[in-house]
């Protein structure tokens, strides 16, 4: 198990500094550079002079091959220095840039997979337990198109509904304009009404993908041979459905959250773009118009490594609950 | 040649058995939902087909200073608008009047409804039809069924002329995805070894970067992306689901005794792979395809959406809904329709994909 470890941080190793090189190359050859973009948006009041903009290229290794100033980069995070942000607005370190942003993505993402995981259980196990009655028919076609209905279609409807027609909450931001006045209690409040349209768009789809997934696995679980013995020996349905089958059909389950490491960390670019949401992936979008390298890189960096990790966790993890699997 | 070998058969075995494509098909054809999002899709494609004739402010058919000539294919590509009509004789889309004024003899069969996706249409185009409305002006009304943009160009003939172009997304892009995805996925489940080690980690590679992420820098690579840029790129960041679906299908496939005889009859890996095996894993690899296609379309409406998609004579669906998103306060009919095709269609894809899995799978067919 720990050599397959060792090998599988071995490979990843190299599967980022793939990736990254690939994202260098690509955003180094978009037109435009970070200097003309600013120059484009700064107006006549703070445009560079010919000695400040050389002495930018010449700290940014702009003025080099892009894989000259790749290998820069790559030293630089070996030592564990992501550099600073290139946009005037904005010098402070990679890091500080993203940690900034990142609480407001995790509120977001982290409360969505909460309430994904609190219903998507009862609403499996219901679907598995009224197989093929009206009931179960009509959650799993509602599921089936949510899943289907893209995010951002969604977000727009219900804007159109809770925020133009209806007037209950607010269009975008993350908070009121009279935000600062409020009580704490009323600050909640504010956070909540913000919060609650970007968290449906979120959850709806997962939600649906989850439910679909728990009642496959129940649907095989309850086939089962020790499902039968249980039901002859006379344990109670509800016992069979939850503590026979629902146990082991989690084995699936626990490689998902695996996987959902990533999206944790990336948020999701078209919602926070909608609601105006101050998140990683509002920051990326950002970042590629300002050709700003060094975040967009960090940010690269981040997504890729989760990615590694969430897969690898994923497959620890289902070696851990499953004795069968081993690894050599 | 199996072909001929079936037809010479037919008459001594009368009572033959279904192949495999005709069972799918008739499993495929008993499940109601998918049946009606494949004929949804084949409306769409009426629709794209003949999406000039339906909507359009060029003729169909025109007769013009003594010859015939089909204006409206100028909707498919510019190219194909008649010379005379552009750069020639000047008409600037204006249709009836300029025809009526340079040739007193000339005649035309208009499209169902005299709109046009890129332009307003304003009163001076057609007779007896007022220009179109502007702003909130637009509701959705008689003459527009869907309302009018901020600057009066009629969503309905949008929406109708963006099928042509969501279809197109989804086909050809996905075309392109199943291609490479197949043949990484087969020469990677063939040969297995360092080359499965290798195509794998490069699967990872692109795995590695969220697709939306890597189509953005990509398309950031042009300056201002054509439509079939744009599919490009999809088609090259889609196709790794492909891959590795192929690529287990394969592992599976190639233990199986058929291949070890085709192999010890001569064949070569080229003829094994994609004429042999890739016939067997056809179905399964079909069902990620059409997920894939309506993937396709979400990203090409989501880029549009986000203003990073094809440029502003194409018309998509994505871009009325971003316009619909900015004017989200007071014109609702922006949002509202555009939302709904391209919801109907991603979902009608994934109901497609769904069937498919559910018919070719004997575990699941009878359900």
């Amino acid at each position: 198990m720990l050599t397959y470890i060792a090998r599988r941080i071995f490979i990843g190793f190299f599967t980022i500094l793939a990736v990254t090189c690939l994202v260098y190359g690509l955003i180094r050859n978009m037109p435009g550079t970070p200097l003309t973009i600013l120059s484009e948006n700064a107006g006549a009041r703070n445009i560079l002079d010919d000695r400040q903009q050389k002495e930018i290229e010449k700290q940014y290794h702009l003025d080099k091959h892009w894989i000259v100033g790749y290998g820069y980069w790559l030293a630089n995070v070996a030592q564990g220095d992501l550099g600073r942000g290139i946009n005037f607005s904005d010098r402070r370190r990679v890091t500080t840039i993203i940690a900034t942003r990142l609480p407001n993505t995790l509120l977001l993402t982290v409360t969505s997979l909460l309430l994904t995981y609190l219903m998507c259980i009862p609403m499996g196990l219901f679907s598995t337990a009224k197989n093929a009655t009206t009931g179960e028919r009509v959650l799993s076609i509602s599921l089936y198109v949510l899943y289907a209905l893209p995010t951002f279609v969604a977000a727009i409807y219900l804007n159109l509904l809770f925020a133009v027609k209806l007037g209950w909450l607010p269009l975008s931001g993350m908070t009121s304009e009279y935000y600062n006045e409020l009580g704490s209690f009323g600050k909640a409040w504010d956070i909540l009404k913000h919060i609650f349209l970007p968290i449906v768009c979120l959850t709806y789809g997962s939600l649906a993908y989850y439910t679909r997934f728990i009642k496959a696995n129940m649907l095989e679980a309850i086939q089962q041979d020790y499902v039968r013995t249980a039901r002859a020996k006379g344990v109670s349905p509800t016992k069979v459905l939850i503590k026979h089958a629902f146990r082991n059909s989690l084995i699936p389950l626990v490689t998902l959250i695996g996987l959902t490491l990533p999206a944790l960390l990336a948020g999701s670019v078209i919602l926070e773009h909608i609601y105006q949401w101050d998140g990683i992936g509002k920051l990326f979008i950002e970042k590629i118009g300002q050709r700003d390298y060094p975040v967009i890189m960090g940010l690269v960096l981040m997504f890729s490594v989760m990615t590694l990790i969430g897969q690898l966790l994923a497959d620890i993890l289902y070696a851990i609950v499953d004795p069968r699997i081993t690894y050599s | 040649m199996s072909a001929i070998q079936e037809t010479a058969k037919s008459p001594a075995k009368s009572a033959s058995s279904q192949g495999f494509w005709a069972t799918s098909w008739r499993y495929f054809r008993r499940r109601f939902f998918a049946m009606a999002a494949f004929y949804y899709v084949i409306f769409l494609g009426l629709v794209a087909i003949f999406s000039p004739a339906i909507v359009g402010t060029k003729p169909i058919i025109c007769y013009y200073k003594g010859n015939i000539y089909f204006p409206a294919m100028g909707y498919f590509h510019p190219s194909w608008e008649n010379a005379i009509f552009t750069t020639g004789d000047y008409f600037n889309n204006r249709y009836e009047a300029n025809l009526k004024k340079n040739d007193p003899d000339s005649w035309a069969i208009w499209p169902l409804i005299r709109q046009d996706p890129i332009e307003r249409v304003g009163d001076d185009w057609f007779e007896g039809q007022k220009g179109n409305p502007i702003s909130t002006e637009g509701t959705p009304s008689f003459q527009n069924f869907f309302g009018t943009s901020s600057v009066g160009v009629d969503v309905f003939a949008q929406l109708v002329h963006g099928t042509r172009i969501a279809l197109l997304v989804g086909f050809v892009s996905m075309g392109i995805a199943s291609v490479i995805g197949i043949v990484i996925g087969a020469v990677s489940g063939y040969y297995g070894g360092w080359i499965d080690f290798v195509l794998s980690r490069f699967i990872e590679v692109v795995l590695c970067v969220p697709t939306l992420i890597l189509v953005i820098a990509l398309l950031a690579v042009v300056v201002s992306p054509s439509i079939w840029q744009v599919v490009l790129v999809i088609g090259l960041t889609g196709w790794t689901g492909i891959a590795r679906l192929t690529r287990a299908e394969f592992l599976k496939i190639r233990q199986i005794e058929y291949v070890a005889a085709a192999k010890a009859m001569g064949a070569g890996p080229f003829r094994i792979m994609f004429v042999h095996i890739l016939r067997n894993a056809l179905a399964p690899i079909l069902v990620p395809i059409s997920f894939g296609i309506a993937a396709a379309i979400f990203t090409e409406s989501a880029l549009s959406f986000l203003g990073i998609g094809a440029d502003s004579q194409t018309p998509t669906w994505g871009r009325v809904l971003k316009e619909g998103q900015d004017q989200i306060r007071s014109m609702w009919w922006l949002s509202f329709f555009p939302g709904l095709a391209i919801f109907t269609t991603v979902l009608a894809y994934n109901l497609i994909g769904e069937g498919i899995q559910e018919a070719t799978d004997p575990r699941t067919r009878d359900a």
